[in-house]
Order: structure tokens, then C-alpha cells, then sequence
């Protein structure tokens, strides 16, 4: 519907010609449709690339098993932020962006706080390492959800673009970093926050430069 | 809109109607010019036509429109802002936020960050009222039921408020007028 200069009741009768646009699903079944489809995604990943040796044990560890729950957590509540936030009120939910937020502080804290590894030696060793095999895999586990997940979040009509795109991208790494904790058998803190989380976090940059101009309502 | 979203034509025209008027009080808060109000109203009837999948029918429907119809007006004054930015003519009569009824001070200082300072100055009551009268285009009715007031209570106070602002900006107008005799001054 191109506006041109014609008076409001012609307008407003162009429009009912084309009749109103069928309604999106619910953010919640959206969620849930993509949620199966990444975990799929995943679950043949890891089967290509076979789980941890010792994955049996480490998910008797609580701190493990919490450690996965937040990720999975996350997941799900950057996931379900980003469509909210692809409808033009945020799905009158304008608090919900911020919940991903408090479950990346409790894992932070969980799998971070107090470790006597983390220091600057240690993390200018880990730099020198060059790891970036785990940069590529996180990048290869998430690539493809956050494409969906954009695509999905772009068939709405987002108003909050940087917020939605951070989202997204957001949830699509939260399920990457998820796999390689259970493929990697690597839980140096220093290696984990230089080759997995800081990358997130650039990659979360980047998808927040997307979403200015992928996901913006024109 | 449940209807409309179902197919019915005749709902769906019904709600344009019924939204228009509303719309159009809320742009005509925030732009002087009838010609500008018509052209953001349709802008904003086509917004919501073109994102009404995104409306859930369990959601308020006014929040939702209203979204929108503030979307498509910062749209808007950011073009005309720009527009000022690179320089070309703008008639800032155009433009005003009817914040003061004796004197436009806009046409002065044609910035929003100026009004913004000086909507700074006045109490938080009065500042919510004008900015719920003035820019969210609330009546003093809406206003006086969201704000648990009588509606005269609401008219006083923003009454009360507008006499403030428009003093802050007489101040200020007085201000610049000041500087600019001293530089002619100093020049001469």
C-alpha cells in the first residue's frame, strides 16, 4: 500500500480492499517451533562431533548441570525476547529484554566468579594460544539458528530493530556456547571467557549492527 | 480488530474509522499544520495496516496503535530535523509543541532538546500532565482518570505548568537577546 496523495477515507478504502494481513502465531509457539528445529540442528552436530568423554560425570558436578540450565535458559528467554520485540509494542512486555540479562549475570557468577585462574597472565597466555577452532565451531553451531531466528523476527514489524537483533543473536550463541560445553572437554575459566564468551559478546555486537539495519520497520 | 483479523472487511473498516479522529488529535498535539497532521495520520493508517499480523487481539489495542502512531511522528520530526541539519529552508512554522499559548517559543529555538531542558524545570505532576496533554495527546479526562485527579485539578495544573514554561523561555529569549546587543555592541 503505497501512500500517494489521495484523502484518508480513499486510503482507508485501498486498505480494506487488501483486507487485514493473517495474524502471527504467539511468540510462545514461534519459540517453541524454532527451539525444536536448534535443538535438531544441535543434537546432529553432536552427533557428528561426539559429546565430551566425560559428560556422564560432569553432569552429576551441580555447578555443571547449573551451568547448562542457565545457558538453556537463556536460550529460551533471548529467543522468546527477540520475537516479542518483533512486534511493534514488544508484545507489551517492555521489562522482558532485560531477563536475558540477569541470567547472563547468574552464569557469569556460577561459572566465574571466585576462580583464582583468572588473571591477566592467564588470560594473555590464553590469547597467545590462538584457539580459535572454538570461535569457528560457536560460530558454525549458531550461524544457522540465528539466520532462522532473524528471518522469523524480520516477518514481524520490529521497532526496537538493535534490541531484537541483539536478542537473537543472543539466543542462537547462548545454544552454540551450549554445545560446546558439552562437546569440548576444555573448563579452563580463562579459556572459556577468552575463545567463547568474549566472542559472544562481539558476535552479539555484530548482530546488534544487523538488526539496525536488517530487522528496522520501514 | 478479533473480527478484522478474521476476515471481516466491515470490522476491520470500522476500526480505521473509529481511530482516525483519535489519531489525528494525537499527531495535531505535535504538528501545527493540517496538511502535516493528514499526511502523518495516513502514514500511521498504513503502518498499521501493513503490521496488522503483528496485533494480538489478548493485548490493549490502544497501547498498540499508539506505538505505532509515536513510531511513525518521531519518523517524521527526525526527517524534519535532519532536513534542519543539512541546512535546507524549513519552515519551522510548521512545526510547534504547543507547550505555550501566548508565544510559540519554537520558532526561536526550533529544538527539542531545548524544549525537553526546559519541560526539566517544572515539578514531576506537572511535567507528566503536559507531557501526557501535549505529546502522548491524552484529554484532561484520560488524564485525570490515569492520574487519579479531578479533570479541573488537571487543567489548573497544566495551566500552572505552561505559565512556568512559557516564563523559563521568555528568560531565555531575553537571554539571547541580551548576548546579541553586546555583541553588536563590542562590534561597534
Amino acid at each position: 500500500m503505497k501512500k500517494e496523495q489521495i484523502d484518508t477515507d480513499q486510503l482507508i478504502q485501498n486498505m480494506l480492499d487488501e483486507g487485514p494481513q493473517k495474524p502471527l502465531p504467539h511468540p510462545m509457539w514461534q519459540t517453541s517451533l524454532w527451539l525444536l528445529a536448534t535443538l535438531f540442528y544441535l543434537a546432529t552436530l553432536s552427533g557428528y562431533f561426539g559429546l565430551r568423554g566425560d559428560i556422564a560425570e560432569k553432569f552429576s558436578e551441580p555447578s555443571y548441570f547449573i551451568d547448562i540450565l542457565l545457558l538453556f535458559g537463556l536460550g529460551i528467554f533471548s529467543t522468546f525476547a527477540a520475537l516479542c520485540l518483533s512486534r511493534p509494542d514488544g508484545y507489551q512486555m517492555p521489562r522482558l529484554k532485560f531477563v536475558p540479562i540477569g541470567f547472563i549475570l547468574a552464569w557469569a557468577i556460577l561459572a566465574f566468579g571466585g576462580s583464582a585462574e583468572i588473571n591477566v597472565a592467564n588470560i594473555f597466555h590464553s590469547m597467545s594460544l590462538g584457539q580459535f577452532d572454538c570461535l569457528w565451531h560457536i560460530l558454525l553451531f549458531s550461524t544457522p539458528p540465528g539466520l532462522a531466528l532473524f528471518l522469523i523476527v524480520r516477518k514481524g514489524a520490529t521497532i526496537q530493530y538493535c534490541w531484537a537483533g541483539t536478542m537473537a543473536t543472543l539466543s542462537a550463541t547462548a545454544f552454540g556456547y551450549l554445545l560446546m560445553r558439552l562437546i569440548e572437554q576444555n573448563d579452563n575459566p580463562v579459556h572459556l571467557i577468552m575463545w567463547h564468551a568474549v566472542p559472544i559478546i562481539l558476535m552479539c555486537i555484530v548482530g546488534m549492527i544487523i538488526g539496525k539495519f536488517a530487522l528496522k520497520w520501514r | 480488530m478479533r473480527l478484522a483479523q478474521q476476515g471481516d472487511k466491515q470490522a476491520y473498516g470500522h476500526v480505521f474509522q473509529q481511530i482516525t479522529p483519535i489519531l489525528r488529535r494525537f499527531v495535531g498535539n505535535s504538528l501545527n499544520h493540517p496538511e502535516d497532521v493528514e499526511d502523518v495520520v495516513q502514514e500511521i493508517l498504513i503502518s498499521i495496516h501493513r503490521a496488522s499480523h503483528t496485533y494480538d487481539t489478548d493485548r490493549p489495542f490502544k497501547t498498540w496503535i499508539f506505538t505505532i502512531a509515536r513510531y511513525r511522528l518521531t519518523d517524521h520530526l527526525r526527517a524534519i530535523y535532519a532536513k534542519s541539519e543539512k541546512g535546507t529552508d524549513i519552515d519551522f512554522d510548521h512545526m510547534t509543541y504547543q507547550l505555550t499559548s501566548d508565544e510559540n517559543v519554537t520558532k526561536c529555538y526550533e529544538d527539542r532538546e531545548y524544549l525537553s531542558k526546559i519541560m526539566q524545570s517544572l515539578p514531576v505532576k506537572q511535567r507528566k500532565i503536559v507531557n501526557m496533554m501535549k505529546i502522548e495527546g491524552y484529554s484532561a479526562q484520560e488524564v485525570a482518570q490515569l492520574m487519579n485527579m479531578s479533570e479541573s485539578a488537571v487543567k489548573v495544573s497544566a495551566h500552572r505548568a505552561y505559565k512556568i514554561l512559557a516564563l523559563k523561555a521568555a528568560q531565555i529569549v531575553e537571554k539571547e537577546e541580551w548576548n546579541k546587543s553586546n555583541e553588536r555592541v563590542m562590534k561597534e
